[in-house]
């Protein structure tokens, strides 16, 4: 039950995000629940815990469950705390790194993939509301498992973390986002254009990708965005003349 | 005629999507596929959500959302993006238009979070004594005043795209009808969708995950066509 009190916490972690704590002071605020049993034994120790627990901190927050829970767990236990500190410091790189590969790499453009492609074959807003439930179903998952594995392992999350196979579920599922992206793109483009625009659907991601291969070096470092932007503002006002 | 019902309801739907980019719950509501579908349901324009949402999204597939990196709020700037393609008549000009000046909005987004995070900072300077005695109520106060913050500075970029898109002047009709603006935005975003996916693809064997999906996807649409 205490790990369903940190749940709510943790989808609100990063709101005081900042470059000096980043995370921190929403993984101390989230650790509050599991922190509160040490103020009824040691006082001292529990506001030394909640100092530690709001210091710097940066993770994927949908894996910082996992240092939340099992840092509280080596308070509560008792553990050195310079280990306490050194785990900290030592979880931050490994939960940032996976966690970013499987969910902004991997799940998320996964998620937006079938959702684009659920609207270029003509399944609108269902599609989309399809792909938000389920992304949102399996992250909660993860973050409720992290709880668990981190308060149950503790000091020896390490371990825990490698024998979880969370590496290679990044890797598929990154393999997976990629394939269902690439899909999506002749879709999206349907999608804006709708179904009567025939083959120019394709013939437009033909030709973008094409182009793309073309000047891969220079286009690499040029923003889309910005090219867009100045595309549309040049067409605007040599139309704008002709208007 | 504007909608004031409708209108306010977007404005609060904007505040959500805006929230939802980093501080919570991230629960994809910030994504602008998922952003404008939303808005076009509140204005009773679902199609015309959906493609400024597809259009967005392509953009926001370029985008890596990681640490302390900088990046587009572009959810916010689809809410704005639909309002202003459904006053403008929803041609395909005006979806141009109307995604163009989201890619714009956006940018002012990122910097209105890069000037959010500074003022955390502050608050946190503020209160280092307390933080640093263990204090567990100073905790609850940063997070809650860092959630406040950014609800407000949500509810005042979409109320500022709004403002604009209620007091310009309509776009002259022959550009709202304009199908080549479109076009280009959707060439755009199919090119930064490409790198986005392209790079997070990284090399060899993934690299041809994305290659098999993209052929897959051509041999779909050529079959439907």
């Amino acid at each position: 039950m205490k790990l369903l009190a940190v749940l709510p916490r943790l989808l609100v972690l990063q709101a005081s995000w900042n470059h000096d704590l980043m995370q921190g002071v929403g993984v101390g605020f989230a650790s509050l629940p599991l922190l509160r049993p040490l103020a009824g034994t040691d006082r001292e120790r529990y506001h030394r815990a909640v100092a530690r627990a709001g210091g710097f901190f940066n993770a994927n927050p949908n894996l910082a469950g996992v240092a939340v829970a099992a840092l509280a767990r080596a308070e509560c236990a008792d553990a050195p705390e310079s280990q306490i500190q050194r785990l900290r410091v030592a979880l931050a790189g490994p939960l940032g790194a996976i966690g970013d590969q499987l969910f902004w790499a991997g799940l998320v453009p996964a998620a937006m993939a079938v959702g684009l492609l659920g609207v270029g074959l003509g399944w609108g807003g269902p599609a989309v509301l399809g792909a938000v439930l389920v992304y949102n179903a399996i992250r909660v998952a993860c973050v409720v498992w992290g709880l668990r594995v981190g308060w149950r392992h503790g000091l020896g999350i390490g371990t825990a973390l490698a024998a979880s196979g969370l590496g290679r579920w990044s890797a598929r599922v990154g393999a997976g986002a990629a394939l269902l992206g690439g899909a999506a793109l002749p879709f999206s483009a349907r999608g804006v254009l709708g179904p009567g625009a025939g083959l120019w659907p394709l013939a437009l991601v033909v030709g973008m990708v094409g182009l793309a291969l073309v000047v891969r070096g220079a286009w690499w470092r040029l923003s889309p965005a910005v090219l867009t932007v100045m595309v549309v503002l040049a067409v605007t006002l040599w139309r704008w003349e002709t208007v | 005629m504007i909608d004031y019902g409708a209108w306010a309801g977007v404005l609060l739907w904007g505040g959500v999507v805006g929230v939802d980019l980093v501080t919570g719950p991230q629960a994809l509501l910030s994504r602008p596929l998922v952003a404008g579908t939303v808005t076009g349901l509140l204005l009773g324009e679902p199609g015309l959500g959906l493609q400024l949402g597809v259009l967005l999204e392509l953009f926001a597939l370029d985008t890596l959302a990681v640490g302390a990196a900088w990046y587009p709020d572009l959810g916010t700037a689809t809410v704005v993006a639909v309002t202003a393609a459904g006053r403008w008549g929803g041609d395909a000009g005006a979806v141009g238009l109307a995604a163009t000046g989201a890619l714009v909005l956006g940018q002012v987004g990122g910097w209105s979070m890069q000037r959010l995070r500074q003022a955390n900072a502050r608050s946190i300077r503020c209160h280092q004594g307390r933080l640093l005695r263990g204090d567990p109520a100073v905790l609850g106060r940063l997070q809650g005043l860092g959630l406040a913050r950014d609800l407000i500075r949500s509810l005042l970029l979409v109320a500022g795209g709004l403002v604009v898109v209620a007091t310009a002047p309509t776009p002259p009709a022959p550009l709202l009808d304009d199908g080549v603006l479109r076009v280009v935005v959707l060439g755009g975003g199919v090119l930064a969708a490409a790198r986005g996916l392209w790079r997070t693809a990284g090399r060899a064997p993934r690299w041809w995950w994305f290659a098999t999906g993209l052929a897959a996807g051509l041999a779909g649409l050529g079959i439907l066509s």
